[in-house]
C-alpha cells in the first residue's frame, strides 16, 4: 500500500485520490482545510513514517513564527530577525539531511524535504513582506505545506495560490479540467517517459564504452525527452489533482523546447524552483540592479545554489556552474547573435547538461562524453548497427515525444479538450497507461531523492 | 446529458471504468481470471481485465495460439515410435548409475563427469523469495521413462574443445544474453544461426517472433519453431530464464522440458545444448528476492537433469565469467543482470571449449585434415610400397614363373597382364 505515495500508481489514481476527493467534496468549503490536512497526514505517514513527526514539527513551528510575523504590526528588526531565524533553521535542516543523505545512509533524506523546506521559506518570507493578507490558522498553514500532491515533488506552489482567499469551490468543470491534465500526465509518464527510460538503460546495460557515437547521441536526446515527460507529467498529474479540488491550475512547465536561450529555458522549466530562486535568492541578492559584476555574482550564486539542491556529488555541481556560466555569456556576450545561438544552446547544449546530470560517476560521464565526442580515442564501439536497432524501436516515441515539444500541438489539445475527438484520444492514452501501471512495475519518479 | 456536455472526459471515463468492472465479472464468473489475485484494498476490480489482456486471457476466453497447438500436436504425435530404439537398456545402466551418483546432493546428474558441466554453485544471502525457488530440500532427477528422450543409454560423448567451424551448422536460441552474444561477440559475420529476442520467456516460446539472423547473412523475423522447422540444424543451443525467475520453478522446469522436446521432434538428429542460466553480480542479488543467484542455481540445477551426454548437453558459462561466490563480477556488468557489451567474448571462448562431437558429421578439426593428408601421402607410401612389393613379388613369381614356363610364355603374359 506505500505504492500511494508514487503519483502515477494504480493504489493513489484508483484507490487514495477517490476516497480523498469523496471527503473533500463532502465536506462544506469552509472546514475543507481539514479533510486536506488530515489527508496529507496519512499520505506522507505512509511514504515516510518516521519523517512524518519532523514534517509536523517544521509545521508547527514554522506556523508558531509565522503568528508572530504576521501579528506584529511594525517593522521592528527584531521581526526581521525572527524571519531570517526561521529560515536559516528550514535551510539548515536541508543541507543536514542531505550531508547526512551523502555520507551516511541515503535513508536519511526525507521524501519532499526540499520541496516543503521551500515551502516554509517562501511562507516566512511573503509574511515578512506582507504578500500575505488573511491571517493563516494552523490548518491552513499545515495543509500548505503538506498538500498531497505537491508534497513528494512539487510544484513548489506559493501561500497565496489558493490558501490566502477564503473558501476554495468545486464544481463539475473544475473536476472535467483537472482529469484532462491528470490524463494528460498520466500519458506522459508512463506512456512516453517510462517506454524512453528503457533507451537509457540499454544504453547503461551496454557499457559506455561500447556505444557508437550516433548512439550516444540519441541516448542524449532520449533521456533529455525521457526526464521532460516524466517531470511534466508528473507535474501535470499534481497540478490537475488540485484543480479537481478547486485550487488555481499551477504551471510548472512552460514549454522549455521551444525557448530562446537558456536563460528562458529555466524560466519554462520547473518553472516554480525558478521563480522561487529568483524572489528568495536572486532579487534579495540585488538581482541585476546593482551592477552587471555584480549580477553576474548573483547569478553564479544562484546556480551554484541549484546545482547543490539536485544533488551533493560533483557533477550536480559542474552541472549547475555550467548552466550558470552559459547563462552569464548569453546574457553579457552573446547579445546579437542571441536567436540563433539562443536556439542552439537550449537544443543542444541542454541535452548535453543532462547528461552531465544523469551519469554522477565522474569517470563514466568522461567516457560517454568521450563517446559523445569521439576524437580522443575513449571506448570503441563494438556493434556498428546499434543505432540502427535502436532508432527502429524507439522511433515512435521521440517522433510522439518531439511533437508534444511544440507548444501549438499541448496548447490546441488543452483548448479543445471537451471536442468529442479529443475525449476519446485522452480515454484511449488514459486506459493505456492503467494497461501498464498494472501490469509493470515502472520507473519511480527521477526527482524522488530531492 | 448536461453532465456529459460539462464534463465529457468524466463521463467517458466513468463509463468505460464500468464496462471494464462488467468484463472483470464476466471473466471471473467464466473461470478465466481464476490466476489473478484480487485486492481490493490495493486494486480495482477491472485491473483483471489488463492483467488478462497483457497474457491475451479475455472474459470470454483464452486464445491459444496456432504455434502452441501445433507444438502440442507435435508432441503427442508419435510417442510410441523412440521404444525401438536402445533406450530399453537404459532402466538398467541407469539404476546402476543412480546407485553410484548418490552423493550429488541436490541433482542426480550421474553422467561422467567429462560429458557434462557441473551446475555452478553461488553464494546464498538468504533473501530468496519462496514463491519462486523449488523448495528446500527438492531433489532432481532425470526422467527414466524407457521412451524419454531424456534417458541415457550407455552411449556417452565427452565436452571437448573445437573452433568455429563447429557452428556452422548451429543455430543459438535465446533472451536478451544470447542476442548479446550475437551483437558483441565475434560469433556474428558468417559463424553460426542466432534467432533471439529480448525478454522472450519459456512461455511465450512458441509465439514470440525472434529476431533471425542466419549464417548466410540473411535476417528476419521467425518463431523458434518456424526457424527449427525450416532447416535441419547439428547443434541446437537453447538459453532462457532470467526473465522467468518471478514464476515458480517447478512450472518454469515443465514448460522448458516441453519445449526441449519439440526441439527433438523437429530436429531429430541435432545435438541439443541445454545452457545454463546466467547468474548476476552480488549487489544485485543481494538486494532481489526473486532476480538472485539462489534462484537462478535451483532452475540450473534443474535444467541439468535434462541432459543424457548423448545427444542433450547441459553446458554452464558461469564457470568462465562468474567470481568465486559464484557471482557475476561487478566490473563485467552495469546493471547487474547483462554482460557490457566486451565482456560477451568470454562466453563464446567457453562454447569453444565445451561442445560434443559424435562423429565427423558434428565437426572435423583443421588439424587433422593436415594429418590426414600426411597419412594419405604417408599411406599412398604405403600403398607404393606395398604395390612395389606386390610388384616385386608379382615380378617375383613372374620370374619364377616365366623359369618356370618358358614353355607357356602366353600364361605369363596373361599373368602380367593382371
Amino acid at each position: 500500500m506505500n505504492n500511494i505515495v508514487i503519483l502515477s500508481s494504480i493504489q493513489f489514481i484508483f484507490r487514495f485520490l477517490p476516497v480523498c476527493l469523496l471527503a473533500y467534496v463532502l465536506t462544506p468549503a469552509k472546514y475543507r482545510n481539514m479533510p486536506l490536512f488530515l489527508e496529507s497526514v496519512v499520505f506522507y505517514a505512509v511514504g515516510e513514517p518516521v519523517f512524518v513527526l519532523l514534517l509536523l514539527g517544521l509545521t508547527l513551528v514554522n506556523y508558531l513564527t509565522g503568528e508572530v510575523l504576521y501579528l506584529d504590526g511594525g517593522r521592528t528588526r527584531s521581526r526581521g530577525g525572527v524571519a531570517a531565524t526561521m529560515i536559516a533553521i528550514d535551510a539548515a535542516v536541508l543541507a543536514l539531511c542531505k550531508v547526512l543523505a551523502l555520507r551516511v545512509d541515503s535513508s536519511l533524506l526525507p521524501i519532499g524535504l526540499s520541496f516543503y523546506i521551500f515551502k516554509m521559506i517562501s511562507y516566512q518570507a511573503d509574511l515578512y513582506c506582507r504578500r500575505i493578507r488573511n491571517r493563516p490558522t494552523f490548518l491552513s498553514t499545515a495543509a500548505y505545506f503538506m498538500l498531497f500532491p505537491q508534497v513528494t515533488q512539487g510544484p513548489i506552489m506559493r501561500y497565496g495560490v489558493g490558501f490566502d482567499h477564503g473558501e476554495i469551490h468545486t464544481s463539475p468543470d473544475q473536476f472535467e479540467e483537472g482529469l484532462f491534465y491528470v490524463a494528460m500526465g498520466l500519458g506522459m509518464k508512463i506512456l512516453l517517459a517510462d517506454r524512453l527510460g528503457i533507451l537509457w538503460n540499454e544504453i547503461h546495460k551496454i557499457g559506455y564504452e561500447s556505444i557508437s557515437t550516433p548512439l550516444a547521441w540519441l541516448g542524449a536526446y532520449g533521456y533529455s525527452l525521457q526526464l521532460y515527460f516524466d517531470f511534466w507529467g508528473y507535474s501535470l498529474i499534481a497540478s490537475g489533482v488540485l484543480v479537481m479540488m478547486g485550487f488555481p491550475f499551477v504551471e510548472n512547465f512552460i514549454h522549455p523546447y521551444a525557448a530562446g536561450s537558456i536563460s528562458d529555458f529555466y524560466r519554462r522549466w520547473h518553472a516554480t524552483l525558478g521563480a522561487w530562486f529568483r524572489d528568495y535568492i536572486y532579487f534579495p541578492l540585488g538581482g541585476s540592479r546593482k551592477g552587471n559584476g555584480r549580477t553576474v555574482f548573483n547569478l553564479l550564486v544562484v546556480w551554484l545554489v541549484t546545482g547543490l539542491w539536485h544533488g551533493g556529488t560533483l557533477n550536480f555541481v559542474i552541472w549547475g556552474m555550467v548552466l550558470g556560466l552559459v547563462i552569464v555569456l548569453e546574457k553579457f556576450v552573446v547579445k546579437r547573435a542571441l536567436p540563433v545561438v539562443g536556439r542552439f544552446n537550449v537544443l543542444v547544449l541542454i541535452p548535453l547538461t543532462w547528461v552531465v546530470f544523469a551519469i554522477s560517476n565522474l569517470h563514466d560521464l568522461g567516457i560517454y562524453f568521450g563517446r559523445l565526442f569521439p576524437f580522443f580515442g575513449i571506448g570503441k564501439t563494438l556493434d556498428p548497427t546499434d543505432i540502427q536497432r535502436y532508432s527502429t524501436m524507439f522511433w515512435p516515441y521521440f517522433l510522439a515525444g518531439g511533437v508534444l515539444c511544440i507548444p501549438q500541438v499541448f496548447g490546441f489539445l488543452v483548448k479543445h479538450r471537451k471536442n468529442f475527438f479529443v475525449v476519446l484520444l485522452l480515454a484511449a492514452v488514459f486506459w493505456y497507461a492503467v494497461y501498464y501501471m498494472v501490469n509493470s512495475s515502472g520507473n519511480t519518479f527521477m526527482y524522488f531523492n530531492f | 446529458m448536461n453532465f456529459f456536455r460539462r464534463a465529457p472526459l468524466t463521463a467517458v471515463l466513468i463509463g468505460t471504468g464500468i464496462l471494464f468492472t462488467a468484463a472483470a465479472f464476466v471473466g471471473r464468473r467464466n473461470g478465466f481470471y481464476n490466476e489473478y489475485e484480487i485486492n481490493e484494498l490495493e486494486r480495482p476490480f477491472f485491473a483483471q481485465v489488463f492483467q488478462g489482456l497483457h497474457d491475451k486471457v479475455y472474459p470470454w476466453g483464452e486464445t491459444k495460439s496456432a504455434a502452441q497447438e501445433e507444438a502440442e500436436a507435435l508432441l503427442a504425435s508419435g510417442d510410441t515410435a523412440s521404444t525401438e530404439s536402445p533406450e530399453q537398456v537404459t532402466t538398467a545402466s541407469s539404476e546402476a548409475a543412480t546407485e553410484a551418483a548418490s552423493e550429488e546432493p541436490k541433482v542426480d546428474l550421474n553422467l561422467p563427469a567429462s560429458s557434462t558441466n557441473a551446475v555452478v554453485q553461488a553464494v546464498d544471502y538468504g533473501n530468496s523469495d519462496s514463491n519462486y525457488v523449488a523448495p528446500a530440500g527438492t531433489v532432481w532427477q532425470r526422467d527414466t521413462d524407457p521412451g524419454s528422450i531424456f534417458a541415457t543409454n550407455g552411449t556417452y560423448y565427452p565436452l571437448q574443445q573445437v573452433d568455429d567451424s563447429y557452428f556452422k551448422d548451429a543455430i543459438f536460441i535465446g533472451d536478451s544474453r544470447t542476442e548479446g552474444l550475437y551483437v558483441y561477440s565475434s560469433m556474428r559475420n558468417g559463424i553460426t544461426t542466432f534467432d533471439a529476442k529480448d525478454s522472450v520467456t519459456i512461455y511465450g516460446i512458441y509465439d514470440t517472433a525472434l529476431d533471425f539472423y542466419g549464417v548466410d547473412g540473411t535476417t528476419g523475423s521467425k518463431t523458434a519453431m518456424e526457424a527449427l522447422q525450416e532447416k535441419q540444424y547439428r547443434k541446437v543451443y537453447f538459453s532462457v530464464g532470467v526473465n522467468e525467475l518471478g514464476m515458480p520453478t517447478q512450472d518454469y522446469f515443465d514448460h522448458y522440458k516441453e519445449f526441449i522436446q519439440v526441439i527433438r521432434k523437429l530436429q531429430p538428429d541435432a545435438i541439443i545444448y541445454v545452457e545454463g542460466i546466467m547468474h548476476v553480480t552480488g549487489s544485485y542479488a543481494r538486494s532481489n528476492s526473486v532476480y538472485n543467484n539462489t534462484n537462478i542455481v535451483g532452475r540450473n540445477e534443474a535444467l541439468s537433469t535434462l541432459a543424457n551426454g548423448r545427444d542433450i548437453f547441459y553446458i554452464d558459462m558461469n564457470s568462465a565469467v562468474c567470481d568465486a561466490d559464484g557471482n557475476l563480477p561487478e566490473d563485467i556488468s552495469y546493471d547487474g543482470v547483462h554482460l557490457k557489451a566486451s565482456a560477451y567474448e568470454t562466453w563464446h571462448q567457453f562454447l569453444l571449449q565445451n561442445a560434443a562431437v559424435r562423429s565427423a558429421e558434428d565437426w572435423q578439426p583443421a588439424a587433422q585434415e593436415t594429418s590426414e593428408e600426411g597419412s594419405t601421402q604417408s599411406q599412398e607410401a604405403s600403398t607404393a610400397d606395398t604395390a612395389a612389393a606386390a610388384a616385386s613379388s608379382v615380378s617375383g613369381t613372374e620370374a619364377a614363373q616365366t623359369a618356370q614356363s618358358t614353355e607357356t610364355p602366353q600364361q605369363s603374359t596373361q599373368e602380367t597382364a593382371q
